[in-house]
């Protein structure tokens, strides 16, 4: 049986919360029950069938052909599955995800895979400000699972990051690894701003940037630890994976707080 | 005489200035309302407004009072008073930009004892200056100016230091450093954080939209309770996006984003209202009317007399959401 | 208009009445029956009926509990999460359970404008506040002085200035203390620069109390909250009393021993026995219950040293002259060792202080728990097999740490009714509250007995205020708006200029500053009800 899919049939009038659109709980609904689903978030009442033509199938997969900047929350929560979008999303794609793969065929709003816990996230195109970072006024980042952007990253990529992996093959925005707590964060291309300021545990690997902060301090690498990384991360990049070919420069910080993160640079 | 209203630019009652603005919001899809630099009963109108048509909060000066929040609740802080820092602070280190002259900056701080004052300044160089300095009183040996040693020195034997800024003029992380240094410090001595508050009421509106919604800024109602997002609710975002139809605007002139959307403006008296379908002029909060406005020399609500009794923003929020018909 | 409530079980402690019968509501009062036809008849038969509740200690509002719903945005709207709830909901959620007065117990004066404006928010119920002194500079510096007619006239001053129903001190000197870099702070601990002890400041500020005939005792929230071994505080605090009025608040969190493998267990019963013998000790509660909450305290010393176990992994503190405050969020969890100990000895409390009108239902929202949790904690002193299976859930090591397993007390209607209406209103001086005589106020809370007593107490059949019927069932009947109860004690208006001297020298400021003129708080009725002192 193919896969349960929602063909966009106009560009949405209002931004839409889409977070009910997750395989584990389609798969419970008819499609009349589908189609009923409220999406507003204004005064004007959406269906999800107002927005979407269902084609009925296994829910085990769900298919969102067509995408917006105005989608939030697509696959937030989600649990397992496969949640696939030909197109864009807006803010909050995949955050607090427990499991299941989901699949950004284009770009996302901010606050992508922020709180992820566990799963996949991919994304073929850009993300916004905080990718797998935390949400607004919230403790808690990413605290496991992994997450690719193909193309590049806004502002405080991996913000609070925790446990799990975010590569990033493109560019990052302003300070990436701000105030990771553990975990690993690779930028392919370049960073800019206060690359892991505050980061107390972690490993944060950049391609290109010019000069970590004063609280960074220059040490030596076992070149063990690139090639287990490198182990690691294969599945999941090339890019990455080459960039751990190349010369680092290692840096250990940041040393205002407790200091046991570790900076690797390709290029300075 | 001048008008009390305006409607497409010509003087209007002001009765028929309500009716008009209710009429444009009851029939909003996503209505903002926005600026909200006004007193507390302002704010408490602006509020039971929102809920009754379903609309967004966002204050005007909300970015930088969202950068203290964010580190206060994500990372937690150890914060004061003006009346602390007045009575009691013996060394004070002004961070950044926007916290003005010592000591003739709100707060004022009376020179009632002998403190030293010292200074970071702004600039590309203040995140690195800060992080440098929490590593010094961390005790790591990392070259740094003298200057800064001189701060950290300072920091440490002080009985009651002050660290000032203001968010409207610093970045998230480094307020973030401060307050970890701060808690650093606290180990061993007492020192505390002083956010100096932003303007338009921010604080006080802050704070009642607390209590009376649950949240901090900003928030919506479209979807009949509080709902709390800081990005989705950014009024210059929704204008520029395209995601509202109409906005209910107070504050001391119209924003940039004006021309984007139906505009109800709620100016103090005079002001130009180029472009606003619908103009209210009121009086200043706790200059023309009484008003319950965050004091930044108490750092607390306080009563202030007004010099007459002139319109209010509550009076005409209270006067547009009973007009339009909504059982509250 | 004339309501008749008929045929229901009226349980009036107050009144020694506990039978089936008419009540009759006329003006916003309960009136004796009447010869003439009601306007409106409310069939209660089966019902219980009693004076609407008071809760004497629960932090409703204020800059504190504000700034923890600031906190906390994840735990919004999550499950079993009321720890601060916006003030609509505070309102409604006490009036359900058939409460209509609560007293925010913990307001700082430069802040109390904030605080009524917040209590003004609050919907259906009636409110007021305690006024917190007991760590600001100037009134030190009145005691060190020995100027006992001075501290009275300032005590006063600031219960009128501040709207105060009472006075209430935390930690006393503790907070000064700790702004000078003291950690640990006990009853004979002097604060530096001042020379003071916590013992005298109490004694002080009890005394002031005693002499300006304000109704509630010193309100007091003792030093070394939470810390094992405590009891040996709150023991040598009865003591300090002197045989004078002293209100001891949330009991419970000083009711700790040292003993046993983990050198943590309750003392509850010692603590309790101490009560009992000494009647002019008044006590709160302050029960544990299990879930998320937040802690709000004015104790910042205590909540300084909290801060290691915040859950979510974050706090805020603040320090200013006098008390400040300290928001730290907590869940006590059933497998926690020192939450059940802390539960049951909230538990012993209850039980094991024979006199209820002199122990007080509170959780001391939220510390202890949110008050949403005051159905299940009523249901659990009514019923000891609820208990058991309760304490069959609970680290048996925990309950072998507190005599709560041995104890078969079960609380009847009766004394419920006296300790959360009667005492309450007799320890504030309200006497036209807590009863359903002739001329008390009409505030009636009408429940349905059900198995499940935990839902009976949630939602009141019918609740009663001034006279109206504001809510069923939960669901509201009619809009209503209560009051701010204040004193308006007398005062030498000597203390004036003092003052102004002092806040101009110290803050720059008038010290009016932080007045709170009734206009302030609403403009278009008076926000407030006049409650006389004693004197
Ligand atoms: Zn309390």
């Amino acid at each position: 049986m193919s896969a349960l899919c929602l063909t966009l049939r106009e560009a949405p009038a209002q931004r839409l919360d889409l977070s009910m659109l997750l395989p584990e709980r389609l798969a419970a609904l008819s499609p009349a029950e589908i189609e009923r689903l409220p999406v507003q978030t204004t005064r004007r009442a959406m269906r999800l069938g107002d927005v979407f033509r269902l084609r009925p199938g296994d829910a085990k997969e769900v298919v969102i052909e067509g995408g917006s900047a105005r989608f939030d929350c697509v696959g937030a929560c989600m649990s397992g599955g496969v949640l696939r979008v030909i197109g864009a999303v807006g803010q909050r794609a995949g955050c607090e995800m427990l499991g299941g793969h989901l699949l950004i065929e284009g770009d996302a709003g901010p606050f992508a895979a922020a709180g992820l816990r566990d799963g996949v996230v991919e994304i073929a195109g850009d993300a916004g400000d905080y990718l797998g970072g935390t949400l607004p006024g919230e403790r808690t980042g990413m605290a496991g699972g992994s997450v690719r952007v193909r193309g590049s990253a806004g502002a405080r990529a991996g913000d609070r990051l925790r446990r799990g992996l975010i590569i990033v093959e493109g560019d990052a925005g302003a300070d990436p690894g701000s105030r990771m707590l553990a975990g690993t964060l690779m930028i392919c291309g370049s960073a800019s701003g206060l690359a892991g300021y505050l980061m107390r545990r972690g490993t944060l690997v950049i391609g290109q940037f010019a000069k970590p902060g004063e609280t960074f301090q220059p040490c030596g690498l076992d070149p063990v630890f690139p090639r287990l990384l490198r182990r690691l991360i294969a599945p999941y990049s090339a890019d990455a994976a080459a960039m751990l070919d190349a010369p680092l420069s290692r840096f250990m910080g940041d040393l205002a707080g407790l200091g046991k993160g570790e900076m690797l640079i390709a290029q300075s | 005489m001048t008008a009390e209203a305006l409607l497409a630019g010509q003087p209007a009652s002001r009765a028929a200035a309500i009716a008009a603005a209710a009429a444009l919001l009851g029939a909003s899809a996503n209505p903002l309302i926005a600026g909200l630099a006004t007193d507390i009963d302002g704010a408490e109108a602006a509020i039971g407004l929102a809920r009754a048509v379903g609309g967004v909060l966002d204050h005007t000066a909300a970015a930088g009072g969202l950068r203290d929040l964010d580190v206060m609740r994500q990372a937690g802080w150890i914060t004061t008073t003006p009346l602390l820092v007045r009575a009691r602070a013996d060394c004070i280190l002004l961070v950044g930009d926007g916290v003005g002259d010592f000591p003739t900056t709100p707060p004022t701080l009376a020179p009632a004892q002998a403190r030293r004052v010292l200074r970071l300044p702004g600039g590309a160089a203040l995140p690195h200056s800060l992080a440098l300095l929490r590593a010094l009183l961390a005790g790591r040996k990392l070259a740094a100016s003298a200057a800064l040693h001189e701060i950290a020195e300072a920091l440490r034997t002080a009985q009651c230091g002050v660290v000032i800024w203001s968010a409207a003029h610093t970045d998230g992380l480094c307020i973030e450093m401060v307050c970890g240094m701060i808690d650093d410090l606290n180990r061993a001595t007492r020192c505390f954080g002083l956010p100096l508050p932003g303007p338009g009421n921010l604080a006080g509106v802050m704070q009642a939209i607390g209590w009376q919604c649950g949240f901090p800024l900003r928030v919506g109602f479209a979807r009949g309770h509080a709902e709390h997002d800081p990005w989705r609710f950014d009024a210059a975002r929704m204008a520029a996006a395209g995601e509202a139809d109409v906005a209910l605007w107070i504050g001391a002139a119209l924003p940039d984003w004006a021309a984007k959307m139906s505009m109800i403006a709620l100016l103090p008296a005079g002001t130009p209202a180029e472009g606003a379908e619908v103009t209210i002029f009121i009086g200043r909060p706790g200059v023309d009317h009484d008003a319950v406005l965050h004091e930044p020399a108490t750092g607390a609500l306080g009563f202030r007399r007004g010099q007459g009794d002139a319109l209010s923003a509550a009076a005409v929020l209270t006067a547009i959401t009973q007009a339009l018909g909504v059982p509250c | 208009m004339l309501t008749l409530l008929s045929g229901g079980r009226i349980v009036d402690p107050a009144n020694r009445r506990d039978a089936i019968g008419d009540l009759w509501l006329e003006d916003g009062l309960v009136i004796a029956p009447p010869d003439r036809a009601p306007d409106e008849r409310h069939d209660v038969s089966g019902c219980i009926v009693m004076a609407g509740g008071i809760d004497i200690h629960s932090h409703i509002a204020g800059t504190n509990v504000n700034t923890a719903r600031l906190l906390l945005p994840e735990l919004r709207g999550s499950a079993g999460f009321a720890g601060a709830p916006e003030s609509e909901a505070i309102g409604r959620l006490y009036a359900a359970m058939g409460f209509t007065l609560v007293v925010e117990p913990a307001i700082s004066p430069a802040v109390a404008l904030q605080a009524h404006r917040e209590l003004a928010a609050i919907p259906f119920i009636d409110k007021a506040i305690l006024s917190v002194l007991g760590n600001e500079d100037f009134g030190l510096q009145l005691i060190r002085a020995g100027e006992h007619t001075a501290l009275a006239d300032y005590v006063a001053r600031t219960l009128a200035a501040s709207g105060g129903l009472g006075l209430k001190t935390i930690n006393p000197g503790g907070a000064a203390a700790f702004a000078r870099n003291v950690r640990r702070f006990s009853l004979d601990d002097e604060v530096p620069e001042y020379g003071l002890t916590s013992r005298a400041i109490m004694r002080s500020l009890q005394q002031a109390a005693i002499r300006l005939g304000v109704p509630h005792p010193l309100h007091l929230h003792a030093n070394n909250l939470g810390l094992p071994g405590n009891v040996e505080s709150a023991l040598a605090t009865i003591e300090a009393a002197e045989g004078q009025p002293l209100h001891l608040a949330h009991l419970q969190f000083y009711a700790y021993g040292e003993e046993g493998p983990r050198k943590f267990s309750s003392a509850a019963a010692r603590l309790a026995e101490a009560v009992n013998a000494a009647p002019h000790i008044t006590a709160d509660v302050g029960q544990v219950m299990f879930g998320q909450t937040v802690t709000v305290s004015s104790d910042v010393l205590r909540q300084f040293g909290a801060r290691n176990q915040a859950s979510p992994a974050k706090s805020a503190l603040l320090e200013t002259d006098g008390n400040g405050g300290g928001i730290v969020p907590y869940r006590y969890r059933k497998e926690n060792f020192f939450n059940a100990v802390q539960w049951a000895a909230g538990l012993e409390l209850f039980l094991l202080i024979a006199d209820p009108w002199r122990v007080f239902f509170t959780t001391d929202h939220p510390n202890g728990a949110p008050f949403t949790a005051y159905p299940d904690l009523l249901a659990l002193l009514m019923d000891r097999d609820l208990r058991a299976a309760w304490i069959a859930e609970l680290p048996p090591e925990a309950m072998a740490m507190s005599t709560l397993p041995a104890l078969t007390r079960e609380y009847a209607w009766g004394e419920i009714a006296i300790m959360t209406r009667a005492a309450p209103a007799r320890l504030l001086g309200l006497a036209d509250r807590g009863h359903l005589g002739p001329g008390a106020r009409a505030d009636v809370a009408v429940y349905r007995p059900e198995a499940d007593r935990a839902a009976m107490f949630r939602n009141a059949a019918l609740v009663f205020k001034d006279g109206l019927p504001i809510l069923r069932e939960g669901r509201v009947l009619r809009p209503h708006r209560g009051r701010a109860l204040r004193l308006s004690p007398g005062f030498d208006a000597a203390i004036e200029p003092r003052l102004a001297r002092y806040y101009d020298a110290t803050f720059g400021l008038a010290h009016t500053a932080f007045d709170v003129p009734a206009e302030a708080i609403d403009r278009t009725r008076d926000p407030f009800e006049a409650v006389p002192c004693r004197n």
